[in-house]
This record gives C-alpha cells, structure tokens and sequence, in this order.
C-alpha cells in the first residue's frame, strides 16, 4: 500500500478512536487540549489549578453585560447547582459532584464556543480550557 | 292552562290563619338553596377569583346542571306546588294577576303567584344557557370537557360571550326575585323566605290536596335513567382527541438542544415567523451565544415551523400568534402575556423556585404540552417579601 493509504486510513481509525477516547472520562478530554496546547506553543508548560480557578472567578467587560462572569450562572462556588438567566437550574460545575462534566469533547467544546463568547466577548485560548477543566476537575 | 289553587282574596284587615299547610315539599326545598348555594359558588369563581379556581367553577357548574335538570323531572312528578302545570299561567291570568296588584285587590296564592311563575322560568332559562354556553367554552377555550372535539376556539369566544351576557342577566333576575319575595311578603303579611325553609305557609287557601300527588318512584327512575345516560355519555365525549390541537410529534435534538438553558417551549407558543427569526440569530440569542452547527438548527427550525402558533387551536396559540411587532420574538412581551401575569409579583418570577419569567413550567404544570390549563397553575409560595 502507498504511504497515502496508510495516512487516510489512520486518520480514519484515529477519527473513530477519538470519541471512544473521549468517553473515557475527564482526562481523555484534557490530553486532546494539551495536544493542541503544545501544537500551538512549543513552550508550553502544563495545565494550572490555580490560574484555572483565578479564571473562573475573574470578570469580564468584553461580553454580554448581564453575564460578565462564570459565576453570573454558576454561582461563586462551582461546588453549588446554578441556574442559568431563564430559570433552569444548571448543575455543578466541579466534576466530584458531576462526575459527566468534560467527558463528551464535542459538548466541551459546543459550551466553551458559547459561554466565551457571551462572558468574554471572543473565543477562549486552549491554555484557558485546559486550565478550567483542571481546576474542576480537582475539586 | 289549567290555573290550580284557587284564588283567594285575601283583605289586609283579617288575620291569617295561624294553621300551617305544607305548600313546598322538601325535595323542591333542596333544591332551591341548593341552587343557590352552588350559583353563589359558580358567581364568585367566575367574576372575583383567578382563574386557577376554574375547577371549582366546573364543579359548581355541574351540580348546578344537574339540579335544573332533575327540576325539570320533578316539575313533572313532584307534589302539586312543585309541577310546573300548577303554575303555567296564561299571559290572560298574569295581566289580570297584574292588575288586580295594582288595583290593590290582593290575591294571595297557594304556590306559585303568575309574576313569580314567570321569574321562576326566566331564572331556569337562564340558568340552563349559562351552563350550556359554559360546557360550549370549556370545550373551545380549555380544550376539556365533553364538547372539546366540537367546537373551536373561535366558536368559544361567540359561547363565552353569551355565557357572560346571560350570567349578568341572572343577577337581574336573582335582584328581581329577591324583590319579588319581599314585595309579596310585605304584601300578604306571610314570611315567603321563611316558607322556602319550612315549606309552610299559613292555611286559607283552598286545597286539592296538596302534598298528595308526588310520584316520587317514576322521578327517581328518571333521574337513574338520565345518570347512567349522561354519565358515561359526557366521560366517552370527553375521552375524544379535541379538536385543533393534535398531539405533538416528538424531536429529540429540539428538546436536548432548546431545554439546555430554558424549558423547551411548545412549538405552539410563537408564529412561525417568531421561530424563523429565533433560530437565524442564535448567536444573539436574547443576550447569549446559542449557536448550533448547520444540521441541527435546520432540523428545529422547521419542526418549530411546521407546529407553530398557526397550525394549532389552543387559547396559548390563539393569544401568542399576535407578539408585539417591536418585540416579536418575545412571549412574555406579547399583550396577553403581560395581561394575564399583571398581578404577579416581580418577587415570584425571581424566587429561587421560579427563577425568571420565562420558566413557564415552574407555576404552570402543564406548560410542555402548551395546554395551559387553569387548574394547573400552582404558583410556589413566596418565602420572604
């Protein structure tokens, strides 16, 4: 077989592997941004908690007014069910509450794509998400 | 017609009698303060209360049906004072009734006098149109109730317009009757109000022996005749599917995609052109980005389309297809919205329970279906004002 057989054809396999991947939880996930993280920067050096949780917490001029924060819906504490500006009660962000959070790779990103543009008014970088889901993931 | 009890001229200057004669048998006693209670039911939940107390007003409305109806059977088989052939005066006996009032030649009647016959047909008229009017509205409006297969919203509205004009036109006549009742009773120096509870009158009369005619057995198989027809005969009409809204096909990317941050609104609760517009600025959708990739934005808009306020007959898509032009995309800025929810509290639409206005399904408990039933709303307490 030529060498583009082989390449269409991984990739293929590598398409069908990626959501199974991504079922497998919280890390699969977080290996596909860093993934991405060091194909984007070559000096990138890891995830962080800390900037995680300083990001979720910070606020933003840049987006919709009425939502200038994650805790806008999530409440202070990612620990606690929010509820978003239409009354729907949204639950946990932290993944020891809700063990489902960043374990679909398509939704993750479908809500990044969203609630960065209504928060901070532009997309998030993957050093950003990356860092997000660290910090929920180890509350 | 055949004028029973003979007329008895009564002068002002004579004693009555103090011997009592039973005028008023208790099944027609019953009857009448029974009437009364449930109209009393039936005018306060419709005129003073919200219409969350609908039930209470379909049941007062039904007893109400079925105490004209077993009237009618009794005024066929009660006692004499009780059969309606005992006061079918004829417009000869009423004029002439009249003017002797005005003459001041003083009658006093055993039952019924004409004028009272007369009032006592109008208020059973008039209360036999309110109820059927009502069954008519319940059927077109609230889509329930064994006329929902036949009649539509718009046929409803012509109902309840009729069934409100005549409930006014009752409260005349209840006005009229109570007046009636006090002018006689001055008049004739005897208690008629009293008479209605003891069934007594003061002897002086001429009977044919009253109390001896009642055919209690034959009113009672009719009134079980009607019952097991009637019965079953409205719970089979009201199993039927209603007419104008038909059941809702299920869309799974419609629910999972609109209930992730609102309750997933009824299709019907907007006009088509209200969803177009909706699911084309989804990246500004009232102040956040909700996009969704091409497909699936495809596939809700047209099944929101294709079951949109026009295509169904309930009161909510009947209201809501006329949204405010300079807000079309907004139910809760539609005239009828604000109308109907003027009286809550801004408290209440942000209570931890409610959240906001647009959680419909937090009061109403039916508000998936788009039904909005008056007797599913179930507004939580307010905790602290």
């Amino acid at each position: 077989m030529s060498l583009k057989v082989w390449i269409v054809t991984g990739a293929f396999i590598g398409g069908l592997a990626m959501p199974v991947l991504a079922a497998a939880g919280q890390d699969a996930v977080l290996a596909l941004y860093k993934t991405q993280a060091i194909a984007d920067d070559s000096a990138f050096a890891g995830f962080s908690a800390d900037r995680g949780k300083a990001f979720y917490a910070s606020s933003s001029t840049g987006g919709s007014p009425d939502t200038p924060s994650c805790s806008s819906c999530h409440t202070a504490s990612p620990l606690k069910a929010g509820m978003t500006r239409a009354g729907k009660a949204i639950e946990p962000m932290a993944v020891s509450v809700s063990p489902a959070r960043f374990t679909d790779a398509a939704k993750t990103e479908k809500w990044f794509g969203r609630n960065c543009k209504t928060v901070l008014g532009r997309a998030c970088s993957v050093q950003e998400k990356g860092d997000f889901i660290t910090y929920l993931n180890g509350l | 017609m055949n004028v029973v009890g003979p007329q008895f001229v009564f002068d002002q200057r004579e004693a009555l009698p103090t011997r009592a004669v039973k005028i008023w048998d208790l099944p027609l006693r019953l009857f009448h303060w029974l009437l009364v209670a449930s109209i009393a039911v039936a005018a306060v939940t419709g005129w003073l209360l919200p219409a969350s107390w609908l039930q209470f007003h379909l049941i007062a409305g039904t007893v109400i049906g079925s105490l004209v109806l077993w009237r009618i059977v009794w005024g066929f088989t009660g006692t004499r004072y009780s059969r309606f052939r005992s006061f079918a005066f004829s417009p000869r006996a009423t004029v002439a009734h009249l003017k002797g009032l005005i003459e001041g030649k003083v009658q006093r009647e055993a039952g019924h006098n004409p004028l009272g016959a007369l009032m006592v047909f109008a208020l059973l008229g008039s209360i036999s149109t309110i109820v059927l009017t009502g069954v008519a509205v319940l059927g077109g409006q609230f889509k329930q109730g064994p006329l929902k297969a036949f009649v539509s919203f718009a046929g409803a509205m012509t109902y309840r317009e009729i069934h409100s004009l005549v409930a006014v036109a009752l409260l005349v006549l209840i006005g009229g009757h109570l007046a009636g009742v006090t002018f006689e009773s001055w008049r004739t120096r005897e208690n008629l109000a009293a008479a209605m509870v003891t069934g007594k009158k003061r002897d002086g009369f001429v009977h044919e022996a009253p109390m001896a005619q009642a055919r209690s057995g034959l009113a009672v198989s009719v009134s079980a005749v009607l019952t097991i027809l009637l019965i079953p005969g409205a719970y089979a009409l009201t199993g039927l599917s209603p007419l104008g809204v038909a059941a809702l096909p299920k869309n799974a990317t419609w629910e999972t995609e609109c209930s992730s941050c609102h309750m997933a609104f009824h299709p019907s609760l907007l006009p088509a052109k209200s969803w177009t517009a909706i699911m084309a600025g989804l990246s500004q959708h009232f102040g956040e980005d909700a996009s969704l990739d091409a497909a699936a934005n495809k596939e809700i808009t047209d099944y929101l389309v294709s079951h949109s306020a026009e295509t169904w007959d309930s009161i909510a898509a009947n209201r809501l297809r006329n949204v405010d032009p300079a807000r079309p995309l907004e139910i809760t800025a539609t005239r009828f919205w604000m109308r109907l929810h003027q009286d809550i509290s801004p408290a209440v639409f942000s209570s931890k329970a409610v959240g906001a206005k647009q959680n419909c399904s937090a009061c109403h408990q039916d508000a998936a279906s788009g039904m909005f039933a008056p007797q599913a709303i179930s507004i939580p307490q307010e905790k602290a004002q």
